[in-house]
């Protein structure tokens, strides 16, 4: 056991930690942004609205690195988006923990927004309408009904998120670059390892991910059983 | 008097449209039944009375105050009308326990009110011990009462019922049915019933609105509808067993002579209705109000075509011109032992009669 210890301390302990923060942004920001977008799709109806389930999906098939370089490029001082910004703030986002975290956030929308959509489109219309003749208004609805009875779906939403972002590689390449203790992630140090025959460092790294990401697919599958049953 | 008066017109799509007039009487208990084929739109007037659907146009008004008014531009939400409404299957909430869900409709209420509420609903409903149950630890039985019981929670004006028996086996169905009736009777609260069984209407019933193809075609007291249908789709909705032709011979005040067959008859005239002889007409008997008597007892003979043993009763098919059914109770059916082919006296209560117009 003393073993185990000794190696783990031997991982690249900055590294986690970007790593950590980087899913936890990735997931808090998608969280946001994503439950309320995810209601109104899950709920509305309106032209084009396939055209938008498609681009939320994209992510799921696009090369990393696709997305990473129109990222880098729409980021960078080149485009409109990227001189607006330098000219906000007076710094760029390429190559910054800031510009990885956006990436991220395209990067996993699809991990987010599936699971929230599908939890609130499975709700049953009548649990809704029951409500409001008890006389819950709009915001009462989402918040007593629909929220705790999707509670499982947005779990695993959340859990699938950060486990993918954990394990991010192309695209917080692309447009972080490799800056230790900045932007780089587990799974580059990995990459880099190897590059140096750290093979040791590199089965240590890639082992705890591997656990990570199993035990992180165990609590998703879990959550899924536990839907309530009526 | 209170009324909850009904005129709307919701339509879904180009081809689909449901029309409802009708006053549903809303002082005390009384229960009128929404009667009608799956398909006929019943489900969608009740849904249009709680709010959750929107009628293109109409008006829906429960005493003075109006829920909807679409000339006047008026819609009231569901949540501020204070209806309760119980759906087909039940629809509880699948993350609160049996109190929880009845005291959903409750937050408003202090705390202490609110567990005396939901306590009087738990011993009314005779759910107590269940409270820590969830949904899916119940029977059906069980669901239905937690339905019920969280519908009235919040002391709504009327209570909407979505077929609430119907997802029940039939024993137990006829046994709720009483109790259900006699817990509502104890609240004292108007209750709009949606069935598509019309032994159900008979049984709990005080008023009947017939639903067909999209439209409230007859509604007003249950005997004035099962007894005189205002047309043939609701003479065959409200269970008449015979309608046949006849042609009017005359008319008088209050009577009208038919030819029915090989007989002469004077039935009820109908309010308002004009016919002119040779004109025909159908008429509706109630197998209640066909009497097969042994052959000499009556100057009207019939011959038997058709006998079915159906347990306590015999069903008959007989023939006097027209055909028409009818029952025998079994000893009464030892006497005559009726077989095909027979001939029988025929005693009929014209007093139980109702002439419909031909459309």
């Amino acid at each position: 056991m003393s073993y185990v210890w000794e190696q783990l301390a031997t991982l690249d302990w900055p590294t986690v930690q970007v790593t950590l923060r980087l899913a936890l942004w990735t997931t808090g920001v998608l969280l946001v942004l994503g439950l309320p977008s995810a209601w109104f799709l899950a709920t509305r109806r309106f032209p084009g609205k396939s055209l938008l389930e498609a681009g939320i999906a994209l992510p799921l098939v696009l090369p990393p690195t696709v997305l990473g370089f129109y990222l880098l490029m729409a980021l960078g001082p080149q485009s409109p988006l990227g001189r607006w910004w330098e000219e906000l703030t007076g710094w760029r986002l390429p190559f910054t923990f800031t510009g990885v975290v956006i990436a991220s956030v395209l990067a996993n929308v699809p991990f987010a927004m599936r699971p929230f959509m599908d939890a609130f489109s499975g709700v049953d219309r009548r649990l809704v309408e029951a409500a409001r003749t008890l006389g819950a208004s709009s915001a009462g609805v989402f918040w007593r009904v629909v929220l705790p009875v999707c509670l499982p779906g947005i779990l695993s939403g959340v859990v699938l998120t950060f486990a993918h972002t954990v394990g991010e590689f192309g695209v917080v390449l692309m447009v972080g670059g490799n800056l230790p203790g900045v932007t780089r992630t587990m799974a580059i140090a990995i990459y880099d390892d190897v590059q140096v025959l750290n093979y040791t460092r590199a089965s240590w790294t890639a082992g705890v991910l591997l656990a990570f990401s199993f035990g992180s697919l165990c609590v998703t599958s879990m959550l899924g059983k536990s839907r309530w049953r009526v | 008097m209170t009324t909850l008066a009904i005129d709307i017109h919701k339509s879904f799509g180009p081809q689909v449209h449901i029309r409802g007039k009708l006053d549903v009487p809303a002082d005390g208990y009384q229960v009128t039944a929404l009667l009608g084929a799956s398909g006929s739109g019943k489900t969608t007037i009740l849904r249009c009375v709680a709010g959750l659907e929107v009628p293109e146009q109409g008006t829906l008004r429960l005493g003075e105050e109006t829920w909807l008014d679409t000339a006047a531009g008026k819609w009231v939400p569901p949540q501020r009308r204070r209806v309760g409404l119980v759906f087909q299957d039940y629809a509880l909430f699948p993350h609160l326990n049996v109190e929880r869900n009845i005291a959903f409709g409750l937050h408003r209420l202090a705390k202490e009110e609110r567990r005396r509420r939901v306590q009087a609903m738990l011993e009314l409903f005779d759910l107590a011990g269940l409270e820590d149950r969830y949904p899916h630890q119940l029977s059906g039985g069980q669901q239905q009462r937690v339905a019920l019981a969280r519908a009235l929670a919040p002391n709504p004006r009327v209570l909407l019922l979505d077929e609430p028996l119907s997802s029940l086996d039939a024993p137990l169905r006829a046994r709720l049915r009483r109790e259900m009736t006699a817990r509502l009777a104890r609240l004292q609260i108007p209750v709009l019933w949606v069935t598509h069984d019309r032994q159900e209407v008979l049984e709990v019933a005080q008023h009947v609105a017939v639903m067909d193809q999209g439209e409230v075609q007859q509604w007003g007291p249950k005997d004035e509808v099962f007894l005189r249908p205002a047309n043939l789709r609701v003479a065959r909705i409200v269970g008449v067993e015979n309608l046949p032709r006849a042609e009017v011979l005359g008319l008088k005040q209050d009577r009208v002579q038919v030819q029915l067959g090989r007989l002469r008859l004077h039935v009820p005239r109908p309010p308002g209705l004009e016919a002119s002889p040779g004109q025909r007409v159908h008429l509706c008997v109630p197998a209640g109000a066909v009497e097969l008597v042994p052959q000499g007892q009556s100057p009207h003979t019939v011959r038997v075509l058709e006998v079915q043993n159906r347990g306590p009763w015999l069903w008959l098919r007989v023939e006097l011109g027209v055909e028409l059914e009818c029952q025998l109770p079994r000893h009464r059916a030892a006497a005559l032992s009726p077989a095909p082919g027979m001939e029988l006296g025929l005693q009929l209560a014209a007093e139980q009669m109702h002439v419909i117009a031909q459309e």
